[in-house]
C-alpha cells in the first residue's frame, strides 16, 4: 500500500468511527442497565427502555404527532415554497430579493425569538397547543428553508425549455407531468428530506406554540435527559435518529436515479 | 409570473381563513368558586364525560406513569373523566397563562396545574388562579391541617385557591457501601468535605440553592429567625455569614468550585459514576426510587441533616380561564383519596408523602400506610417529621439564587 492510499484508508475509518461511535454508545447505553463507573460493562442488561418507548401511550402519541408533523411540513412547505420559489426567481430583481431575505429572515431568526413571536399569533388564531398550531409554526423555518432551495432552482432555470414545450403543443398539466417534475425530482425529493428534518428535529418553537399540550419525541427526549433518565434518553434519541437517517438516505437513492440534470 | 405569487397568496389566505373560521372558541365554562358553591354531587354530574388537561412537571417517567396508567383509568373509570397530563412547570406557566389572557381567548387549555411557592404566588398576584374552591373537596377532610409544612405554601395562605396533594423533603443521597458512616450535621459536613477533598459540591439549580437555603438558616439560629415574611437585614447578615462558609470551602469542592452541575441530574450522573459522594433531592425518597430505576447504585440511601431539613407540599391550582373547573375538582379530589395517596407513596411508584393525616385515617389504611413507611431503605417517618422545617417566604430563595450567581459562581 502507498502512503497515500493508506492515509485515505486511515481517513476512511477514523472518519467511520468518529460519526458511529456516538450511535454505538447510544445502543449501548440504551439497554444498559445500572451502569456506573468503574465498571466496563453493564451490570445487567435489558431491553426495558426500549419496551417503555413502544409501550408508553404518551410517547406513541408523541411519536405520532412527530410523524405527521414532519411529514405535512414536508409536503405543505415544499409545494408552498416550490411556486414562490419559481415566481421570485423570474421575477425582478426587487422581489427576488425581498423573497430571499424574508426566507433568510425565518432560516436566521433565533428558534426562541422566532417562537416568541409564533406564540402569540398562533394564541390569536384560537390554535395554541393544537397540532395544527405548532404544525403552522414549523410550517414557517421549513419555508424558509424550502424558499432558499427552489429559489437557487429556478435562479438557473432554462425558461426556453418550456417555451419548446408549449411550442410542441403540450398544455400547462403536460409541460409539469413531462417536463418539469422530472427535471425537479432531485430538488423535490432533498426538499422534501429537508422539510421533513427541519420539523423532525423542531425542540424550541414546538415548546413555545405547543404550550407542553403537543408532545413530540424530541421534547420527550429532552424531557428525560434532563431527569436524569440517560437509559430512556438514549433510546429515544435513537428512535429520533433511525427516521432522520432513513429520509436521508431514501432521498439520496431518489435523488440519484434522477434521468436528467438541471443547470 | 406574478399569477403564481398571487395564487400561493391567495391559496395562502384560504387557508388561513379556514383556519380561524374552523376553530370555535368554547364558551366560557361554569368558574370553580362558582362551582364551589354547589353540592358536591351537583359538580360530579358536572364532571362526567369531560376532558382535563393537568399541566404538570413530566420529567420524571415513575411519576408520568402514576398518573397516566394508575390516576387517568380510575378517574375514568369512577367519574367519567378524561385526564390528560400535558408538560409545564413554574414560570412556564405564568407566561403560558399570561399570554392566553393577552391573546384575547375567554378559555385557555389547563384546567389544572401542579404548582406552589412562587409560582402560585407569581399566579394569584396576577389574577391568573381561579378561587376558592378547595374547601369543596370531600377528601379535604382527611387532610393533616395542622401541619405547618401543608397548611400554609412558603408562609403564604392558600386560601382555598390550591389544593395540597403532596410532601417531599430535601435530602443528601449517599451510597451506604461507599460512605458507611455520613456526616449527619451541618458541621459534620464541614469537616468531611475539608477532610474529601474534590468530593462535594452542590448543583446550581433549584435543589442546590434549597441546599445552600438549609445551611443557611441553620447557620443562623434556624428558619424561625426567617419566618414572618422577608427581612433584608436578616438576609444580608446570614447571607454573609453564609457566603465566608462557601468561600472557605470552595478549595475542597469539586473541581475547586469552578464548575457546578447544571441540575440534579447532573450530579446523579456524577454520584453514580464516583466523581462526588453525594447528591441532593427535593424528596426524601428518591435515593431509592432511583436505584429501583438503575440510575443510581442500588445501595444509594437518603439522609437529612439534624440542623433541620426544608420540607414543602405539592399542590394544585385551576386556573382562573380553565375550560373545565368541574372536572379539575374531580381529579384533585381522586387525588386526595386514600387510594391514591398510599399508591403514589409506594418507593416503585413515586414514593411522594402524603399529606393526609393518617390518625384520621380507617384503621386498615393506616397499616397499609405505615407498612409503606416502614421500608427499612427509606429515612424513617418519625426522623424526617422530627427534622423537617417548613419554607419561608420565597423571596429568600430568589434573592439567594441572584446573589449565588453573582457572587459565588
Amino acid at each position: 500500500m502507498t502512503p497515500r492510499l493508506s492515509m485515505r484508508a486511515l481517513s476512511v475509518v477514523a472518519l467511520t468511527l468518529f460519526a458511529s461511535a456516538p450511535l454505538a454508545m447510544l445502543v449501548v447505553t440504551s439497554i444498559a442497565r445500572g451502569w456506573f463507573y468503574p465498571s466496563v460493562v453493564p451490570s445487567s442488561v435489558d431491553g426495558g427502555a426500549w419496551a417503555e418507548l413502544f409501550r408508553d401511550a404518551s410517547h406513541r402519541t408523541a411519536l405520532l404527532n412527530s410523524v405527521v408533523l414532519a411529514v405535512s411540513t414536508a409536503l405543505v412547505g415544499t409545494a408552498l415554497a416550490l411556486p414562490l420559489g419559481r415566481a421570485a426567481a423570474l421575477s425582478t430583481r426587487g422581489v427576488r430579493r425581498s423573497v430571499a431575505l424574508l426566507a433568510f429572515t425565518a432560516v436566521a431568526l433565533p428558534p426562541v425569538a422566532l417562537g416568541a413571536g409564533l406564540q402569540l399569533s398562533v394564541l390569536t388564531l384560537g390554535l395554541g397547543g393544537t397540532v395544527v398550531g405548532v404544525f403552522l409554526a414549523h410550517l414557517v423555518p421549513a419555508l424558509g428553508y424550502l424558499t432558499l432551495v427552489f429559489l437557487g432552482v429556478f435562479t438557473r432555470w432554462d425558461l426556453r425549455l418550456e417555451e419548446a414545450a408549449a411550442t410542441l403543443g403540450a398544455g400547462g398539466l403536460e409541460r409539469w407531468r413531462h417536463l418539469m417534475l422530472p427535471l425537479l425530482r432531485r430538488p423535490i425529493t432533498e426538499a422534501l428530506a429537508l422539510g421533513f428534518l427541519v420539523s423532525w428535529a423542531q425542540v424550541a418553537l414546538t415548546l413555545l406554540v405547543g404550550g407542553g399540550a403537543v408532545r413530540t419525541l424530541p421534547l420527550d427526549v429532552l424531557a428525560m435527559l434532563q431527569a436524569g433518565q440517560d437509559q430512556r434518553a438514549a433510546a429515544g434519541a435513537l428512535a429520533l435518529a433511525i427516521p432522520a437517517l432513513f429520509v436521508l438516505g431514501v432521498s439520496r437513492v431518489a435523488a440519484g436515479n434522477t434521468p436528467a440534470v438541471v443547470a | 409570473m406574478f399569477a403564481d405569487v398571487r395564487r400561493v397568496f391567495v391559496f395562502g389566505a384560504v387557508c388561513a381563513a379556514a383556519l380561524v373560521g374552523g376553530c370555535s372558541r368554547a364558551a366560557p365554562a361554569a368558574a370553580a368558586p362558582d362551582l364551589a358553591k354547589l353540592p358536591w354531587d351537583s359538580i360530579v354530574r358536572r364532571a362526567r364525560g369531560t376532558t382535563v388537561i393537568w399541566r404538570m412537571w413530566r420529567g420524571d417517567p415513575s411519576v408520568n406513569a402514576f398518573v397516566d396508567r394508575w390516576v387517568a383509568p380510575r378517574v375514568l373509570a369512577e367519574y367519567g373523566v378524561t385526564l390528560q397530563a400535558v408538560s409545564g412547570q413554574g414560570s412556564e406557566l405564568v407566561d403560558q397563562l399570561t399570554v392566553e389572557t393577552q391573546s384575547g381567548a375567554k378559555v385557555g387549555t389547563a384546567s389544572l396545574l401542579w404548582i406552589n411557592g412562587e409560582t402560585f404566588g407569581a399566579l394569584r398576584s396576577r389574577q391568573l388562579l381561579a378561587g376558592p374552591w378547595s374547601g369543596v373537596l370531600p377528601a379535604g377532610a382527611l387532610v393533616d391541617s395542622a401541619s405547618p409544612i401543608i397548611s400554609r405554601d412558603f408562609e403564604q395562605d392558600p386560601g382555598g385557591f390550591e389544593s395540597p396533594y403532596g410532601t417531599v423533603q430535601m435530602a443528601l443521597i449517599h451510597d451506604s457501601a461507599r460512605t458507611p458512616q455520613p456526616p449527619r450535621t451541618v458541621d459534620e459536613l464541614t469537616h468531611w468535605i475539608r477532610t474529601h477533598p474534590g468530593r462535594f459540591t452542590y448543583d446550581q439549580s433549584f435543589t442546590g440553592i434549597t441546599f445552600l437555603k438549609g445551611v443557611m438558616y441553620a447557620q443562623n439560629g434556624g428558619v424561625g429567625t426567617f419566618a414572618g415574611g422577608y427581612d433584608s437585614t436578616t438576609y444580608i447578615a446570614a447571607r454573609t455569614r453564609l457566603f465566608a462558609w462557601l468561600d472557605s470551602l470552595k478549595p475542597y469542592l469539586w473541581r475547586k468550585g469552578t464548575q457546578y452541575p447544571a441540575d440534579v441530574a447532573a450530579m446523579h450522573r456524577l454520584f453514580a459514576n464516583r466523581e462526588i459522594d453525594f447528591s441532593l433531592s427535593y424528596n426524601q425518597n428518591e435515593a431509592v426510587t432511583k436505584a429501583l430505576q438503575g440510575v443510581l447504585p442500588a445501595t444509594s440511601r437518603a439522609l437529612v441533616l439534624r440542623d433541620g431539613t426544608l420540607a414543602n407540599a405539592h399542590f394544585l391550582g385551576i386556573p382562573a380561564n380553565a375550560p373545565n373547573a368541574a372536572g379539575a375538582m374531580i381529579v384533585a379530589n381522586f387525588l386526595l383519596s386514600p387510594a391514591a395517596q398510599l399508591e403514589k407513596q409506594r418507593p416503585t411508584v413515586w414514593a411522594d408523602g402524603t399529606v393526609l393525616d393518617l390518625a384520621r385515617l380507617p384503621a386498615e389504611w393506616r397499616e397499609r400506610f405505615d407498612s409503606i413507611v416502614n421500608d427499612p431503605r427509606l429515612v424513617s417517618a418519625d426522623t424526617l417529621r422530627r427534622y423537617a422545617r417548613p419554607e419561608v417566604s420565597p423571596r429568600y430563595h430568589e434573592r439567594l439564587t441572584d446573589d449565588w450567581r453573582r457572587m459565588i459562581r
